[in-house]
């Protein structure tokens, strides 16, 4: 597929690397400039390049969802759930005689919604 | 009779911010969160709302794309984002978030769901090239665009179905970048996977799903069978 015309850059070298260029992927500046150049001069190219973006349209416009209201409110109370504060305190006392040992331990735990 | 006596009190403040149904922080991430643990647990809820709930339609989206069915789909984001949640702290502000989300969705994904379905899985190297190469026969004269043209009819269900028929991998690879727009980088961390491997399951994922749509449309009258054409 080429229009015929001499190019600087051949039209299979442009579509073979063309979908690396379309989805970001060509570092060498050169090389994404040659294939800009490229597909500027040389229309069937330039419909590959115009196709392959539809395309990706076409995909996103049939695959995107809305959540539904219910995984919103799932989600939701999750978040609330996780999100509570926790804190635990510990009291340790010891009371000692010489024959007697009486050891006293408080947990106090609290949870707070801040 | 002497009375010595001594009173040893000592008073331990734990506090916690931090979730109390897993514990499976590393080391390391456990230093990050004492550090972050200054942030309150609703300012974290906030900047969690604020930051990672924007994308809960995309990530349904990708999440219908795996399971396949709406009650899998919502269970998977339910647990991707309480997930997310609890390790909200180890996330560093700055780097990639919605790759981050997306990572934890696809392992999430294949630790959970995927062992429930009894799809046998398709590796990389079985579909055959013969397969591949049956669009050639497919190309019309009028050019490419030209061609997607005639798939912008086919309706939404119609690519869904398509999408759905794609091996998992590839159908993976494909919605992450043609929809999502990923690099192949941030792909190949989200799917832990050499970016190689992306790039081949890419390639065979996208001309396998132009196939499949090719044929839905000459099916519906959309694109004349061809060969006879030239």
């Amino acid at each position: 597929m080429s229009c015929g015309n001499p190019h600087q850059t051949p039209c299979t070298d442009v579509l073979h690397a063309l979908v690396l260029f379309i989805d970001g992927e060509i570092e060498d500046q050169q090389v994404s400039h040659a294939i800009e150049f490229h597909l500027s001069e040389c229309p069937p190219c330039a419909d590959e390049q115009v196709a392959e973006h539809r395309f990706r349209k076409l995909l996103a416009r049939s695959c995107t969802e809305t959540a539904p209201q219910e995984l919103r409110q799932r989600i939701a109370s999750d978040l609330a759930v996780q999100s509570i504060s926790w804190s635990q305190t510990i009291t340790y006392t010891e009371i000692s005689t010489d024959t007697f040992i009486q050891t006293h331990v408080e947990i106090r735990e609290s949870y707070e919604q801040e | 009779m002497s009375v010595k006596s001594s009173l040893v009190t000592r008073a331990k403040d734990i506090e916690g911010t931090e979730s109390r149904s897993e514990g499976s922080l590393e080391p390391l991430a456990r230093n990050k969160a004492v550090a972050k643990s200054k942030e309150s647990a609703s300012q974290r809820k906030a900047r969690f709302e604020k930051d990672a709930l924007p994308f809960l339609d995309a990530l349904y989206s990708a999440a219908l794309r795996m399971t396949k069915n709406p009650e899998d789909a919502q269970d998977l984001v339910q647990e991707t984002y309480a997930k997310a949640f609890n390790s909200f702290h180890q996330f560093e502000e700055g780097t990639n978030l919605r790759a981050w989300l997306y990572r934890i969705l696809t392992t999430t994904f294949i630790n959970i769901y995927r062992k429930n379905q009894r799809q046998p899985l398709i590796s990389d190297g079985e579909i055959e090239d013969w397969q591949l190469a049956k669009s050639a026969s497919h190309t019309s004269d009028q050019g490419k665009s030209a061609e997607v043209e005639a798939l912008e009819n086919l309706p939404d269900g119609d690519i869904k179905r398509a999408m759905q028929s794609l091996p998992e991998e590839f159908r993976l690879a494909v919605y992450l970048a043609d929809v999502e727009g990923f690099s192949y980088k941030e792909i190949s961390e989200i799917m832990d996977t050499p970016s190689g491997t992306v790039m081949s399951r890419l390639h065979r994922g996208r001309k396998l799903l132009r196939d499949l749509l090719t044929d839905y449309a000459i099916e519906s009258g959309f694109i004349k069978s061809v060969g006879d054409e030239k």
